[in-house]
C-alpha cells in the first residue's frame, strides 16, 4: 500500500523536485505539501502522513526545529531534512533529532535510500 | 520550456527582488539580523533552484555569495559597502541570466566566464591578502576591470593577452600554424560571447595573412583591435531601467479563482432556469407569469455577469511592488552618482493596480525620482547650512482611493522656485505672457509639464536627456490618469499620479483622411477592401458599392470632413464596418496601425461635436479622435 509523505519547503520549485523523485520511486505514494513550519504543524494536527521531508532553510522556524516539533506529535515519524549546504553542524543536529540528512540537489539514489529505510520502519510498526 | 524551468523563472525573479530588498536594508542597518537572514536565504534558495534546473554556473556564483554572507552571519566578517555592492552585482547577473532564459527557454551557454569572475571577486572580498598572492595571468592588476554585461571580462582579457604573448614568442618548427589557428579560434569565441559573431568572421583575413607570411603580427594586431573594441562598453548611466518584458504569467490569489468558480456555478443555475422558461414558453403556459420569470432571470444574469466582469478584471491586477522593487537600487545608484545622500522610503507597495498600469508606471516614476534627486535635492553642504538632515528622504507612496490608485513621490528638498519657473516659461515661450502673469503660483508650477520645459541650470549626466516632465504627463494621461504637483519652498515637492484602478483598453485602427488621423473602433471593422473608384456609384445624393452581391452605402471620410468630392478614378481604400447590425463602407485615404488605447470621453471643444466616440493620446502626444461610426452613418441617412 502507499504511504503519505509530507513535503515542506518554502520554494515550490524545490517541492516540485521532491515530488518528481517521489513519483519516480514510489508511484503509489501520495503527498501533502506545506510552504513553512507553521503550515506543516497545522497540517499535522488534521492530516495524517507517514513520513516527512523537510527543507532546512526556511523563513520562520527552520527544518530542524520543525523536525523536533513533528516528532513530539508523532514520535515514530521517519524524517529527512534536506539542505543545499552539507554543513557538519546541520548534519549532526539532524542525526541528534533522529532525522536523515539529504543534500540538495536531491539525487534519486539518496532519496531511494531514505524512502526504502522509511518503508522498512513503517512496515515493522 | 519545461515546468521546472518555468517555476525557476518565477521563483528566481521573486528571490532576486527579495535579496535586493534585504541587502539594501542591511546596508542601512548592518545589525539587522532578520534582513541578514533574509538575504542569506534568498541566495541560498536561489542556489538550490539553480541546482534543480542544472544551472551549474549560477549555483557556483551564488555559492560564493552565500559563503560571504555566511561569514557575516557567524560574525567573522563585517557588512561593508563593497560586500553589498558585490552581492547586488551577483543578483544583477542572476537577473540577466533569468531574462535570457526567459527569452530563449534555455540555460545561457556562456555563463561560466561571468560566474568565474564573480567567484573570484567574492574570494578577493573574503580574503584580500591571499587573493593578491594567488597566481595571476598576464596584465597588471590595476588594469583589470570588472566584468559587466557589455565589457570584456577580466578572464577574457587575460585569455586574449595570453594569445598575444604566445604569438609573440618564436614558435618551434612546425607549430606556428597551429598556434595561429588556436589563437584565432579563441579570439573568435570571445567575440561570439559578446554577440559579435559577424566580427568573428573578420579574423579570417589576419589569420590567412599571418599564415602566408609566417609572421604573427597581423593576428596580434587583430587581437589588439578586439581588446580595444570590447574594452569600451556603452557607459551605463546610473539609474536607468533595463527593459523588462511584460509579464506573460500572472500569479493569482486562490481566493479570486474560488470566486470565479463560485460564479460559474451560479451562472450554470441561471442558465438552467432560462432553459426551464424556454420549455414553459413552448408549452404555451401563462405568458404573464413567464414574462415575470424571464425578467427575474434576466436580472439575476445581469448581476452575475457584472460580478464576473469585476472578478475577471481583478485577475489582471498586480501589486505595485512589481514596479517599485527596482527603485531602492536605482535611487541608491543615482544618489551615489550625484553625491547627494538620499534614501527612498516605500509605502503601500502592496497596493494593487491593473497590470497595464503597473507595467507602464516604472518609467515615468523613475523620471520623477531622477528629477527630484537631480533638481529637487540640495547638496549635502547646502542641506547642512539649512539645518536639514544630511541624508535626504524621498517617499514613494501608493494608495487605493475608491476607483483610483494614487501614487506620490515626495522629497524634502528645496521645493520649486515659482519665480524662476515663470521666468523660464517666459523665455521659452511655454505659455503666452498674459497667461503666465495671470497664473496663481499653484498653476505656475505646473508649467514644468509644458513641452520642452526644463529648469536645469546645468545639464547633468542624470536628467539631461532632453526628456521633460511633459513626457511624464503624456504617459500618465495615456493610461487615463492625471498628474498634479505641489511644492513648498525649502520644504520639498510632491508629484502625484492619480490613475484609474481598472483599465479598459479599446482596440482601434487608425486611418487617414483629408490629412488627419482618426481612430475607428476595431470591433466595428469587418474587413478592409481595395476597390476601383468606378465600382462606387452615386445613388441619389449618396454613394454605394456592391460587395459580394450586397449593396452597401459608402461614405468618403475626407468628403464628410468637408473636402471636395474626388474624381472617380484610381482605387479606393474602403473599410467595411458593421454599425447597428448594418454593413457600410468607409472610404479613407490610408490605413494605419492597430492600437490598444484607453478611450476618454470627448472633453472641452470636442464635447459637443457629434460623430466623436472619444479621444486618446498617441505616443507622440497628439490627440487621436476616435469616430463614433453610428453617428457617422446615421447622419448620412439624413
Amino acid at each position: 500500500m502507499g504511504y503519505r509523505v509530507l513535503v515542506v519547503d518554502d520554494s515550490k520549485l524545490a517541492r516540485m523536485a521532491v515530488a518528481k523523485a517521489l513519483t519516480t520511486l514510489q508511484p503509489d505514494w501520495t503527498r501533502v505539501e506545506a510552504a513553512n513550519a507553521d503550515e506543516a504543524l497545522a497540517l499535522a494536527s488534521k492530516d495524517a502522513f507517514d513520513l516527512a521531508i523537510l527543507d532546512f532553510n526556511m523563513p520562520g522556524h527552520d527544518g530542524l526545529h520543525l523536525a523536533a516539533e513533528l516528532l513530539k506529535l508523532k514520535p515514530a515519524l521517519p524524517l529527512a531534512v534536506i539542505s543545499a549546504n552539507h554543513q557538519v553542524e546541520v548534519v549532526t543536529r539532524a542525526r541528534e533529532v533522529g532525522a536523515a540528512f539529504l543534500q540538495k540537489p536531491l539525487t534519486e539514489k539518496a532519496m531511494a535510500e531514505f524512502l526504502g529505510d522509511a518503508a522498512h520502519r513503517l512496515a515493522a510498526r | 520550456m519545461n515546468e521546472f524551468v518555468e517555476q525557476f523563472l518565477i521563483e528566481g525573479r521573486e528571490l532576486v527582488a527579495q535579496g535586493n530588498d534585504d541587502l539594501l536594508a542591511l546596508e542601512e542597518h548592518p545589525d539587522d539580523r532578520e534582513r541578514l537572514d533574509g538575504a542569506f536565504r534568498a541566495f541560498h534558495t536561489l542556489k538550490g533552484a539553480a541546482g534543480i534546473v542544472d544551472f551549474v554556473a549560477m549555483s557556483r556564483a551564488l555559492h560564493a555569495a552565500e559563503d560571504v554572507l555566511s561569514a557575516v552571519r557567524s560574525k567573522s566578517a563585517p557588512v561593508t559597502p563593497g560586500l553589498i555592492d558585490l552581492c547586488l552585482a551577483c543578483l544583477d547577473q542572476v537577473s540577466a541570466w533569468i531574462d535570457r532564459m526567459r527569452s530563449s527557454g534555455e540555460l545561457p551557454a556562456d555563463a561560466d566566464a561571468a560566474a568565474d569572475d564573480l567567484v573570484r571577486r567574492f574570494a578577493t572580498l573574503a580574503s584580500p591578502d591571499t587573493a593578491s598572492l594567488a597566481p595571476r595571468g598576464p596584465g597588471d592588476a590595476t588594469t583589470r576591470r570588472p566584468a559587466d554585461s557589455t565589457g570584456v571580462s577580466t578572464i577574457e582579457r587575460d585569455l586574449l593577452e595570453a594569445q598575444k604573448l604566445m604569438l609573440a614568442e618564436p614558435a618551434p618548427e612546425g607549430a606556428a600554424a597551429a598556434r595561429l589557428e588556436s589563437a584565432s579560434r579563441i579570439a573568435a569565441n570571445v567575440l561570439r560571447h559578446h554577440g559579435r559573431s559577424l566580427d568573428a568572421a573578420d579574423l579570417e583575413g589576419p589569420l590567412q595573412s599571418s599564415l602566408v607570411t609566417g609572421n604573427a603580427e597581423a593576428m596580434i594586431e587583430a587581437i589588439d583591435r578586439i581588446l580595444e573594441g570590447l574594452a569600451e562598453p556603452a557607459p551605463e548611466r546610473p539609474g536607468t531601467l533595463s527593459p523588462q518584458a511584460p509579464e506573460a504569467t500572472l500569479r493569482v490569489d486562490v481566493d479570486r479563482i474560488d470566486s470565479l468558480v463560485r460564479l460559474t456555478g451560479e451562472l450554470l443555475i441561471a442558465k438552467n432556469a432560462i432553459g426551464h422558461s424556454a420549455a414553459r414558453a413552448q408549452g404555451e403556459g401563462d405568458p404573464r407569469a413567464l414574462a415575470v420569470a424571464l425578467k427575474n432571470q434576466h436580472l439575476a444574469l445581469d448581476r452575475l455577469i457584472g460580478e464576473l466582469q469585476r472578478s475577471v478584471f481583478s485577475l489582471r491586477v498586480l501589486p505595485l511592488q512589481h514596479a517599485f522593487q527596482r527603485f531602492p537600487r536605482l535611487v541608491r545608484e543615482m544618489a551615489t552618482a550625484l553625491g547627494k545622500p538620499a534614501r527612498l522610503m516605500i509605502e503601500g507597495a502592496t497596493t494593487e493596480a491593473d497590470k497595464t498600469i503597473v507595467e507602464a508606471i516604472a518609467e515615468p516614476l523613475l523620471h520623477v525620482l531622477r528629477n527630484g534627486l537631480d533638481h529637487g535635492l540640495e547638496d549635502a553642504s547646502e542641506r547642512a547650512a539649512l539645518g536639514k538632515p544630511a541624508t535626504a528622504t524621498i517617499h514613494l507612496r501608493a494608495e487605493r482611493q475608491g476607483e483610483h490608485v494614487v501614487i506620490e513621490v515626495e522629497d524634502d528638498g528645496r521645493g520649486i522656485d515659482v519665480a524662476r519657473v515663470r521666468e523660464v516659461a517666459r523665455r521659452r515661450n511655454a505659455a503666452p505672457e498674459a497667461a503666465i502673469v495671470a497664473m496663481s503660483d499653484e498653476e505656475a508650477i505646473n508649467l514644468i509639464f509644458a513641452p520642452g520645459f526644463s529648469t536645469a541650470s546645468r545639464v547633468t549626466d542624470l536628467s539631461g536627456r532632453g526628456v521633460g516632465m511633459d513626457v511624464v504627463r503624456n504617459t500618465i494621461e495615456r493610461l487615463g490618469g492625471r498628474v498634479s504637483l505641489s511644492s513648498r519652498r525649502q520644504r520639498g515637492t510632491t508629484v502625484r499620479f492619480t490613475l484609474p484602478f481598472t483599465v479598459i483598453m479599446t482596440q482601434v485602427l487608425t486611418v487617414e483622411a483629408a490629412g488627419q488621423v482618426f481612430g475607428v473602433p476595431l470591433e466595428a471593422v469587418v474587413e478592409t477592401v481595395r476597390v476601383g473608384r468606378s465600382a462606387i456609384s452615386p445613388v441619389g445624393a449618396a454613394r454605394a458599392m456592391v460587395l459580394r452581391d450586397r449593396t452597401l452605402p459608402v461614405i468618403d471620410l475626407g468628403q464628410a470632413l468637408g473636402r471636395g468630392a474626388r474624381a472617380a478614378e484610381g482605387d479606393a481604400n474602403v473599410l467595411i464596418v458593421a454599425v447597428a447590425g448594418q454593413l457600410g463602407g468607409l472610404e479613407v485615404d490610408r490605413l494605419g496601425d492597430r492600437l490598444d488605447v484607453m478611450l476618454k470621453p470627448p472633453e472641452g471643444l470636442l464635447a459637443g461635436i457629434p460623430g466623436i466616440d472619444g479621444t486618446t493620446l498617441l505616443g507622440d502626444g497628439r490627440v487621436l479622435i476616435v469616430l463614433d461610426l453610428g453617428e457617422v452613418f446615421g447622419n448620412a441617412d439624413d
